[in-house]
């Protein structure tokens, strides 16, 4: 059986191999569970060995080189921050966007059939219980996903279209919704770029697809019903798609490429729990045909035991297992969140957390505006110092550096040399302000309120004198004022 | 985990970075009329041009920075600030500057759907669920076309970049101020 699923598709599951050569470059690109999920991988290993088709094994081969190929590539790309940045900024790397994204296309169609594997392998896959061997290959596509998405934005070249064509073939329908709403705004590669954008991001979702089809039964009630909650289904996955792997390049953001591998990894993990219990219902037909009509796009769902079989309910909770996949990943970013169970808190801190955002934003521009009247920025000179990747500690010391270079001709800046004369306060001020915004928030409070109309302190001993007292009652009314002002916040929410 | 942290560190620091370098630019653009303002127009121009460069870190691929941008250019005033500051970028989101209310048109059937649900507004019947993504909309610029979904997706977005624009605010205003300090 999982010869003949194999036999249909044409391609192996170049699963072990790919596992393998997961092992090296999870340490630099991984996300999460890699290690966990290699070793489950290793564990299956020789069941999959048996039904393997030996005349593979060419393929299997060119499958690894390419995959430690891209790999490196990978890497390359991940580790390398401050290269990559300026690389992306050239459209130099338009060649290695287009090899990325071919072995994309690649990996996507093994890696969609390697949910064939488990399913036909009875004990050894569902005795590890969410880390089932599909996830380790597939999360490479999600990172290629993050990681060469942005940079489709720079090439528009024919090259892409034509592999977005290829691409398409797996959705076409809502591939093709998307590409027209989704306005990415530079309208001359917007088809080209967004067309990347909606493959790539389809890709690794609707590779489940035809796996997850290919597993479970007919049984997903009327098939009427499942085409209704079909396109409703990928068109929530779709959306996800389409806002997890965007951005630029320069960016390739943590958050959103470790948002879309954790998406991808929370919803194989959904995936793999409606597989098992599938198993576990013991109805599992696999419909041999199936597979290669894999492009449609809607993802079967089957129902759970002991759960209502409505197609409506199956949508609802397709829905909120996403959402609070989401949540989980909002918990991991928000500080101080691990501790909350339940969403109404966590949605909560988030509040909390996304206001307290926008004030230390506000703050830090009156600040900014009061300290600089004339704000000649020596853009190159900042930017190159502020390119270090800092920790807080290390900020404090490249202030200096960067203060000797930048800004020399600064004449205005009277505030502060004031300020360095009542050493006290000085380091104090300087210093604090990296640290944390409990600190240097509250002061600016004080500032603004008191200093409503001068901007430019131009009167050394009067702005000394009034530097100093401000600072001095900033200092004592800093942690009071601070803490009421959180603890009001918390106080409007819980009512 | 540590390696995920170091990863996330870097990609941190790669949106960072691109923000800070968005944000000069876009000081740089309305510098000159910086010196005539007022404390407070300029604190707002700074915000503005603050908030375009993260919108345009983001160039548009989510919904909170489409409408960050078509926020600022509905005020007729910012509208050529802005105007100025993303020519800089060479960023020409074409809905945004020339119709800046239109935002939902580009927008899938989803998101319509639930900007339509919003609109139907809960009478005392809310449950502390919905107050809370009631607010979080609020919060999250364009939050009100989102359904929970993407809400979330979106405020994840919003609160990363919210984070690398507050961090690198703070290293400016900290480079400035004790830049001065050095030159006494």
């Amino acid at each position: 059986m999982e010869n003949e699923l194999f036999m249909n598709t044409g391609l192996p599951s170049p699963a072990p191999e790919m596992a393998m050569h997961f092992e090296p470059p999870s340490s630099s690109s991984a996300v999460m569970n890699w290690p966990s999920m290699s070793s489950s991988m290793d564990i299956q290993q020789p069941d999959r060995h048996l039904g393997r088709n030996p005349t593979q094994d060419c393929f299997f081969w060119e499958k690894s080189t390419e995959q430690s190929i891209f790999d490196s590539a990978l890497s390359s790309l991940v580790s390398s921050p401050t290269a990559s940045s300026s690389n992306f900024s050239g459209g130099g790397d338009s060649f290695i966007i287009r090899e990325l994204i071919g072995k994309l296309g690649n990996i996507g169609n093994s890696s969609g059939e390697i949910y064939g594997t488990p399913a036909s392998n009875n004990g050894s896959c569902y005795a590890t219980p969410m880390s089932s061997p599909p996830p380790p290959p597939r999360r490479s596509s999600p990172i290629m996903v993050a990681n060469t998405t942005p940079l489709a934005e720079f090439s528009g070249d024919p090259g892409f279209a034509e592999r977005a064509a290829r691409f398409s073939c797996f959705g076409s329908r809502s591939f093709n919704g998307r590409t027209t709403s989704e306005g990415a705004g530079n309208n001359n590669i917007a088809n080209g770029s967004a067309a990347i954008t909606g493959a790539n991001g389809k890709l690794p979702r609707v590779s489940s697809s035809p796996a997850l089809k290919a597993l479970t039964s007919q049984i997903c009630n009327t098939p009427g019903g499942n085409e209704d909650q079909c396109p409703k289904v990928t068109g929530e996955f779709s959306r996800k798609r389409k806002s997890v792997p965007r951005g630029k390049a320069k960016e390739s953001s943590a958050s959103p490429s470790a948002n879309s591998l954790k998406g991808v990894e929370g919803n194989e993990d959904s995936g793999a729990k409606r597989r098992k219990n599938s198993e576990e219902n013991g109805k599992k037909t696999t419909n041999n045909t199936k597979p290669p009509e894999a492009p449609k796009d809607y993802i079967h769902v089957r129902a759970r035991r002991g759960q209502a079989t409505d197609s409506h309910s199956l949508a609802e909770r397709v829905r909120r297992e996403k959402i609070s996949e989401r949540m989980k990943l909002l918990q991991d970013l928000v500080p101080g969140c691990n501790k909350v169970t339940g969403k109404a808190l966590m949605l909560d801190e988030i509040i909390n957390y996304v206001q307290s955002l926008q004030r230390q934003v506000e703050f830090l521009s009156m600040k900014l505006a009061t300290v600089n009247t004339r704000l000649d920025v020596n853009v190159d000179a900042l930017v190159s110092k502020d390119m270090i990747p800092p920790t807080h500690d290390e900020q404090v010391i490249q202030l200096d550096d960067a203060t000797q270079a930048f800004l020399g001709h600064q004449h205005n800046l009277q505030l502060h040399p004031n300020i360095s004369s009542g050493c006290a306060i000085d380091p104090f001020d300087t210093s604090a302000l990296p640290r944390s915004f409990t600190s240097h928030a509250p002061t600016l409070d004080q500032f603004t309120d008191s200093i409503p109309q001068c901007p430019t302190f131009c009167e050394d001993d009067l702005h000394s004198l009034v530097q100093m007292g401000f600072a001095q009652t900033s200092v004592q009314l800093q942690p009071q004022n601070f803490q009421s002002s959180n603890q009001t916040s918390h106080m409007k929410l819980e009512l | 985990m540590h390696n995920n942290d170091n990863l996330d560190m870097d990609r941190y620091n790669m949106v960072k970075q691109q923000f800070l370098k968005n944000w000069m630019r876009g000081l740089v653009a309305c510098n000159p009329s910086l010196r005539v303002m007022s404390i407070k127009e300029r604190k707002l121009t700074i915000k503005l041009s603050a908030d375009i460069a993260m919108a345009a870190t983001r160039s548009g691929a989510t919904i909170w920075s489409r409408a960050l941008l078509s926020r600022a250019t509905v005020n007729t005033s910012q509208r050529l600030l802005v105007r100025r500051i993303l020519r800089k970028y060479r960023y020409y989101p074409k809905n945004v500057i020339r119709r800046p209310s239109k935002n939902g048109s580009r927008l899938s059937k989803r998101v319509r759907k639930g900007r339509k649900m919003s609109k139907i507004r809960f009478l005392g019947q809310e449950n502390a669920l919905e107050k809370r993504t009631e607010m979080l909309k609020n919060l999250v610029p364009g939050g009100h076309l989102m359904d929970g979904k993407c809400l979330i997706e979106e405020t994840l977005d919003y609160v990363v970049h919210l984070q690398a624009q507050v961090d690198a605010m703070r290293t400016i205003t900290a480079d400035f101020i004790s830049c001065g300090h050095v030159n006494k």
